[in-house]
């Protein structure tokens, strides 16, 4: 009997722990249920199950919708208030970053997103299309139906894959592709071929302009291309078709972006 | 057939006890051991009898807790084949080799404890020596059996060696996965931490129902060493921990946030109550101690500033990041005044004061009752050492809290190197201080209070109740996946129950474990009394013998 007396502020501590523990905000977790979203819905409608999901599927373990709140430096993941009416949220680009989230990371942040598609989020593609649209309700307007985006190229990939590893220096063969496909050697010059009507892509100046802009060489090769206007390089006028940037695909920029910069750093 | 039920109860409790018995016990035979093969060889090698009795008394406590261990691994074995048979069968597929190494390992383990623990009195004198490769062995073969262990259930939180179909490619890349080594040392430190203060409460039982002095020194002294040992240990718990948090959160940053900043953030906001609770008892406990020094006076106005110290430090570690109640309720914002102390830099510096307290707290202990003459220097050194440490460590969280996050971590990483430099510098400096001391006041070991006892009992309490939680953290971070993106988990319980509901389940098997282990302590009383040897009590002040190197623990 004397040991279990000695045992009694042993017990006491042990139930102030259970209070406590059965006190606090009981958090469960459900596994996520597969939505069956049929392909008559509305982007409105859509977007509601979209708010789901995002609420569901964990997004908000890193990004915030809370206007203010989470900004660069205290936020794990950019601030979602607003990014309906950000100049580069298209629905192709909002789908990329959620299939292949590394493929372009937001200024200030670190590229720890997995795929939304792999696991454990785990979105199907019409799952998929419900949160961008939900993304774009966020002060714009939902407006894609199923069937608009296009299909991510693996729905469940290996959870090493799901971690996007860092973009990869692109072969040039296919950087000359992707500078093909929107015209741009019309008028730019690459290796001594292509236009001299815009500046030439690989030329040293590259590197100066970008210092004196105040960015790096990679930031100023993608302004370039996003928002041609910004800054001109002298003797050459402000002609560049402005939509470029949006008509690329995320991957696509970035793979521009890394052959350019880094081309010009060696 | 992938899953079964279990009437009433449900599988995933079943699981749960069995998984969590059988880890507390496998945990106890494997500090226990390496507990008593440290003190035997202090004990050998200082040529004092009490710490071969010591830790031969803690030996005496390994057989019955083995048939335990074994009892509960087996019911852990049979509840996973039969209700989880498709889970199971996985794994055996992947781990099948290991599978079948690990009972020999496991059978050498086993008759090294025997050798070790019956020819203890036969292996004495000029064979010590053998004994203690007998007790070396002991540790070798109970340590792999653990890593084996580990390599499964690592595996199911950070699979490696796998492809996406979950086929193996390699056994070794499976078992060698990202979170393997860091679940191996934390496992391996906090055992050693576990072991030393479950065995502190049995000399805390012991103590309380001795009658003969003698006895009460000789338990006294048995508790004060074996929460020495935990304490001890328990300084680099933490930085473990961040170890294998950190390589979770490099397997997938979402896990990492999930098990920190997520659905398990208000498990770590109970964590950080109960190690809270854990420091105090133990700080409570060294405080108590200085009163079986005469002229330890002089310290004990210390405790107040020590005690605020330690709830402020505390206050900052248990404060949260996110504070979302529900996933519905989550907009992942963030506390406009507590977010800011829930980052990473202040609750390092946090963790680290608190440590650097303890440290000193020890300290303290250590130089009561005893006078040193002409050390005036080596002593401003060794002040200044720490408040400058203080000070760094301090520096480094308010910098790191405004640093960009990669600076921050590798800030954080100097404040461990600052903490652990000091303490070291210090306290080699301070046994320097402490050879030219005069012995004005010896422990008067057997003389503490009553009270001190039950802070030990509650520690072993502790630390199990805390075992088990984070045992039910490591493994809800999986969510509803069996091994993480690899095999998901479809059966009725899969997802995680309500954080009561866990910690119920958590309180119902520490009490069930302690209801077994007061067995097997009954068992080792029963088995025959050890001869107590000779410790300074109360009125028997320890007696130097010639030959007899003092130990300063």
């Amino acid at each position: 009997m004397k040991y279990i007396y000695s045992t009694v502020p042993a017990l006491v501590i042990l139930g102030i722990f259970l209070w406590f523990s059965n006190w606090i905000p009981q958090t469960t977790w459900e596994p996520p249920k597969k939505l069956q979203l049929s392909a008559d819905l509305s982007p409105a409608d859509l977007a509601r199950f979209g708010e789901t999901l995002v609420k569901e599927r964990g997004c908000l373990t890193c990004h915030t919708i809370e206007e203010g709140a989470g900004e660069r430096g205290r936020g794990r993941g950019p601030n979602f208030a607003g990014i309906g009416v950000r100049p580069r949220s298209t629905p192709k680009y909002l789908a990329e970053s959620l299939y292949d989230p590394g493929a372009f990371v937001v200024e200030g942040y670190v590229n720890i997103m997995p795929s939304a598609v792999a696991p454990p989020a785990r979105l199907s593609y019409e799952e998929a299309t419900a949160v961008v649209n939900y993304l774009l309700s966020l002060g714009g307007r939902p407006s894609v139906k199923v069937g608009d985006l296009p299909r991510p190229a693996q729905q469940a990939a290996a959870p090493a894959a799901a971690i996007p590893a860092a973009p990869q220096a692109p072969a040039p063969a296919e950087v000359k592709a992707i500078l093909n496909k929107y015209g741009c050697l019309a008028c730019h010059a690459l290796g001594g071929e292509g236009g001299k009507v815009g500046p030439a892509l690989d030329r040293r100046e590259i590197a100066d302009e970008a210092k004196e802009s105040k960015l790096s060489v990679a930031d100023y090769i993608r302004q370039s291309i996003v928002a041609p206007g910004a800054y001109l390089a002298q003797g050459f006028p402000n002609i560049m078709p402005a939509d470029i940037g949006d008509k690329m695909t995320a991957r696509e920029l970035e793979q521009v972006v890394k052959y350019l910069s880094d081309g010009l750093s060696k | 057939m992938p899953y079964r039920d279990f009437p009433l109860l449900g599988s995933r409790n079943v699981v749960w006890m069995g998984a969590e018995l059988h880890l507390m016990f496998a945990a106890f035979v494997l500090a226990v051991p390496l507990f008593a093969l440290v003190i035997e060889f202090m004990g050998w090698r200082s040529k004092q009898e009490r710490y071969d009795r010591l830790a031969h008394e803690l030996t005496r406590l390994l057989p019955p807790a083995y048939t335990f261990t074994a009892i509960t691994g087996a019911f852990m074995g049979f509840s996973l084949f039969t209700l989880y048979p498709q889970f199971m069968n996985y794994m055996t597929g992947v781990f099948g080799p290991t599978m079948w190494v690990y009972p020999l390992f496991f059978i050498l383990e086993s008759l090294s404890l025997y050798f070790y623990y019956y020819m203890w009195d036969r292996l004495q004198g000029d064979k010590k020596w053998i004994h203690v490769l007998l007790g070396l062995s002991l540790n070798i073969w109970g340590t792999i059996v653990m890593f084996i262990a580990n390599s499964w259930a690592s595996f199911m939180m950070s699979p490696g060696g796998a492809n996406s179909a979950g086929e193996v490619q390699s056994l070794w890349g499976a078992i060698s996965n990202l979170t393997w080594w860091p679940l191996n040392l934390h496992r391996l430190v906090a055992n050693v931490t576990f072991g030393a203060f479950l065995c502190s409460a049995y000399a805390a039982y012991r103590y309380l129902g001795s009658k003969d002095s003698k006895e009460k020194a000789y338990y006294d002294w048995m508790g004060y060493t074996g929460n020495l040992v935990g304490l001890f240990t328990m300084l680099f718990l933490p930085f473990l921990g961040y170890y294998l948090g950190f390589e979770i959160y490099s397997f997938s940053p979402q896990m990492g946030v999930t098990l920190m900043g997520g659905v398990l953030s208000w498990v770590f906001v109970i964590q950080a109550v109960v190690i809270a609770t854990m420091f105090l008892a133990a700080a409570y406990y060294s405080w108590l101690g200085l009163s079986r020094i005469p002229g330890s006076e002089p310290y004990r106005r210390w405790v107040p500033a020590f005690n605020a110290i330690l709830i402020v430090g505390f206050a900052v570690w248990s404060t949260p990041h996110t504070m979302a109640a529900t996933p519905e309720e989550a907009t992942g914002g963030f506390h406009p005044v507590l977010s800011s102390l829930g980052l990473m830099a202040p609750k390092m510096a946090a963790v680290s004061l608190i440590l650097l307290v303890l440290y000193v707290s020890y300290l303290f202990y250590r130089r009561a009752g005893k006078k040193v003459k002409g050390a005036g220097v080596l002593n401003g050194l060794i002040w200044g050492l720490i408040i400058l440490g203080g000070v760094a460590i301090l520096g480094l969280g308010v910098h790191g809290f405004f640093a960009p996050a990669a600076l921050r971590i590798k800030e954080s990483i100097i404040q461990i190197l600052v903490l652990l430099g000091v303490i070291l510098t210090t306290f080699i400096m301070d046994t320097m201080r402490l050879r030219k001391a005069r012995i004005i006041g010896s422990p008067a070991w057997g003389a503490v209070p009553r009270r001190s006892q039950y802070a030990l009992i509650a520690l072993a309490f502790i630390i199990v109740w805390l075992m088990g939680l984070m045992g039910y953290a490591r493994s809800a971070v999986r969510l509803n996946w069996h091994v993480s993106g690899i095999l998901e988990d479809t059966s009725p319980q899969a997802g995680l129950p309500a954080l009561g509901q866990a910690a119920n389940m958590t309180t119902i098997i520490t009490l069930i474990f302690f209801a077994l282990l007061g067995l097997v302590f009954l068992f080792a009383i029963y088995s025959g009394r050890e001869k107590v040897p000779a410790i300074s009590g109360p009125g028997i002040p320890h007696q130097h013998k010639e030959g007899e190197d003092e130990v300063h623990l």
